[in-house]
């Protein structure tokens, strides 16, 4: 494409700029979601018998626990922190978003950050809420069809709540 | 209105007194800061009420300051919210009572005189009771009767006296793997104690028997079976409960209290007038209630002149252990025996209650042993990472989360011994941090004595050589000074001298006439076991103390 003048291609290379230092302004709770999606697929895979992030609604799961007045907001910065930055270290090591990343790309970046303090605390919290989402009582919004018990044979306790209470 | 007593707190100190008290027709107020559920609420929700401990406080609005005393003797001060850091238990009628397993010791005669036996220990401010094991086991009995005791009784070497020949109600239905455990302890010489539980095996005291849900410990009891002392005691009594009350401040003259302020939950103050009031608001929120209530004749706190209140605050010390069974050791009829669900594992050994070590004798303990919590979340939590410490995710994650669950399982121990009472473990209250009503949080100030761990040590690994006669595998421990938050006592203690200790052998402060403290901030040593019988019995022997007490002052 040929701009048609230099005061719009200077126009873009602000743009251009501004995406490359500011992804999360541009992008806001999208990019959050479109990454932490990623990562939950990267952390727990497709695999045989296993329920998949879509029978345990993770992504949606996890939107609501950001909701949840007795989740501190500290604990909630943390997991978008966190977001923020494995995409800082992706573009520091790739010069790419994390959702742009091949799948070993993404694996490699995952173990490097896991060797970071921060990092292995963000994976095993998003990991937790992989766990909630698979074996939580559907009224939460997770465990649809109750496929996270099915996998593990687990007899939930009784009574079984009626509503959702956090 | 002028209410015969009033009662600050709702759980295992507070609901005996309320009990026999209103029974007995005198009006009787309990102010309770949290909610009251019933049956009907209680859900085994495993999200809410073990990952968003749905009935504690949020740490934002209430909280405590944290001192712990590092080895090199400096202080490390912690901020609960800050650092995520929860002494909070069950706030709710009936308090953290409705939340316990119901794992029922009495103590043993020689708790009650550790000094005089054991003699006494180097840092550690040790002092026996003022009353001894003869005089409240009648109070024990009474708890096995009213509250609901199950079990079953055993000789052992240190069986404690008993009045009644047996507990009222039978054991519990047990799981098949008990018979492992009895006939590994009877090759090692061991004697396994069938472990009484303050849970009905059928209906009775007008409540539902246990339905064996699987989920005991850390859940409010759907039938009433468990006994809380919301289920047992004040669903029960003639007292008026008020929940969602704060009480914030006593207010006296030279020699009487003469009244309590509290907060509704809109934050508007009210005032309460009373004869006598108790304060049974769990032991640390007791002694914060009393230092926050300072006036012109008590101007370091209530009933704090002699400045023993928040003094020697004790715990359990101890720790816990695990073994895991899994189904490649075992026959089909032992995988099928091993994953059972619902059935207790009611087991524990005090063989070691005293123990001889390189000549020192030394107070023991209790060791009960039980299956890993059902809770799936946090069983699937555990297996984050491999043996080497390394985080795992992907399908190496999910096949050992898989296998962990489904082909094998987890047998674990608790060990309970003393924590040594020391000048550096106490309670006071913060001059800077505040809760949501804008009152000076308590303090913690945590040290540890070494002999607790020492202690702990020895009887970790009297555990650990039953899970191994028994094939467990993975089998490990953790004894840590760490203090558990629903094992606190002390603070104002009782005794005879007014100089050393806050309550009178009633339990009636020394510096006032008609204060009362009858959760266990009155002890002075904790005994190794649970606390939860001990604080029961006496509450109801302290309840025919006020009984005299309201009587005299009606012939005045």
């Amino acid at each position: 494409m040929f701009l048609s003048s230099k005061r719009l291609l200077l126009k873009h290379l602000v743009l251009l700029a501004a995406s490359l230092v500011l992804p999360k302004r541009l992008h806001g709770d999208a990019l959050l979601w479109q990454t932490i999606a990623q990562v939950q697929h990267d952390l727990f895979p497709a695999s045989s018998g296993v329920p998949t992030l879509k029978e345990i609604a993770a992504t949606t799961y996890l939107k609501r626990v950001m909701r949840e007045t007795r989740v501190t907001q500290e604990h909630k910065a943390f997991i978008r922190n966190g977001e923020r930055w494995l995409n800082e270290t992706s573009q520091e090591q790739y010069h790419k978003s994390y959702t742009a990343l091949n799948a070993s790309q993404r694996q490699a970046l995952l173990q490097r950050i896991s060797k970071e303090s921060w990092g292995e605390r963000w994976i095993a919290t998003l990991l937790t809420y992989i766990m909630e989402a698979m074996l939580c009582d559907p009224v939460y919004g997770g465990n649809i069809g109750e496929v996270g018990w099915k996998w593990l044979h687990h007899t939930p306790g009784k009574p079984r709540p009626s509503k959702a209470l956090v | 209105m002028i209410y015969d007593v009033c009662i600050i707190g709702s759980g295992a100190g507070a609901a005996p007194v309320a009990h026999d008290l209103s029974n007995a027709g005198f009006k009787v107020i309990v102010l309770e800061k949290g909610p009251w559920y019933n049956e009907d609420d209680f859900t085994k929700d495993e999200v809410a009420v073990s990952r968003r401990n749905l009935y504690t406080p949020l740490l934002k609005d209430e909280q405590h300051v944290i001192n712990e005393r590092l080895e090199d003797g400096t202080t490390k001060r912690y901020v609960g919210s800050e650092y995520n850091w929860s002494f909070w238990n069950g706030s709710m009628v009936g308090g953290s009572s409705n939340l316990m397993s119901g794992y029922f010791h009495r103590m043993k005669p020689n708790d009650f005189k550790l000094r005089t036996v054991f003699g006494d220990i180097k840092g550690a401010n040790v002092a026996d009771w003022p009353i001894d094991y003869d005089l409240l086991e009648p109070y024990y009995d009474k708890v096995e009767k009213v509250v609901g005791v199950s079990g079953s009784v055993v000789k052992h070497p240190f069986a404690e006296p008993r009045s009644s020949k047996n507990f009222p109600y039978r054991r519990l239905e047990e799981n098949k793997v008990t018979r492992w455990f009895d006939i590994a302890c009877k090759n090692l010489g061991y004697h396994s104690i069938p472990t009484p539980r303050a849970i009905l095996p059928v209906d009775a005291l007008k409540r539902h028997a246990c339905s064996y849900s699987n989920f005991c410990g850390s859940y409010g009891c759907a039938t009433g079976a468990k006994g809380s002392a919301r289920a047992a005691l004040l669903n029960q009594c003639k007292a008026q409960i008020l929940s969602e009350v704060f009480v914030y401040k006593l207010e006296s003259n030279k020699t009487k209290i003469t009244g309590v302020y509290y907060y509704d939950k809109k934050f508007k103050s009210h005032y309460v007038a009373a004869a006598i009031f108790v304060v049974a608001a769990q032991a640390i929120e007791s002694s914060r209630l009393l230092l926050n209530s300072r006036n012109r004749y008590f101007p370091n706190g209530m009933a704090n002149n002699a400045g023993q209140v928040g003094k020697n605050l004790i715990f359990s010390a101890g720790g816990a252990g695990e073994g895991r069974f899994i189904f490649e050791s075992l026959s089909r009829q032992q995988q099928e025996e091993l994953m059972q669900p619902g059935l207790f594992f009611n087991r524990s050994l005090q063989d070691w209650y005293e123990y001889r070590e390189e000549g020192v004798k030394r107070k023991g303990g209790t060791i009960d042993f039980l299956f890993e919590h059902a809770n799936i979340i946090s069983r699937t939590t555990r297996q984050f990472y491999d043996d080497t410490g390394k985080i795992l995710w992907g399908v190496a994650l999910q096949d050992k989360i898989y296998k962990a669950v489904t082909a094998s399982r987890v047998l674990t121990f608790e060990v309970f011994n003393d924590w040594l009472p020391t000048d550096d473990c106490y309670v006071s209250v913060d001059d800077k941090v505040k809760d949501k009503y804008g009152i000076p949080v308590g303090v913690i100030h945590l040290n540890a004595h070494k002999d607790d761990l020492i202690v702990g040590e020895y009887l970790a690994k009297k555990a650990v050589t039953v899970l191994q006669k028994m094939g467990a595998v993975d089998i490990s421990y953790s004894i840590s000074s760490s203090p558990p938050p629903n094992l606190v006592a002390g603070g104002c203690r009782f005794g005879d001298d007014a100089n050393t200790s806050v309550l009178d052998v009633n339990c009636k402060a020394h510096e006032l006439e008609n204060l009362y403290v009858t959760d266990a901030s009155f002890m002075p040593t904790g005994g190794s076991v649970p606390y939860t019988w001990t604080i029961y019995a006496n509450a109801f022997r302290v309840a025919e103390a006020i009984h005299r007490h309201l009587k005299r002052a009606r012939v005045q």
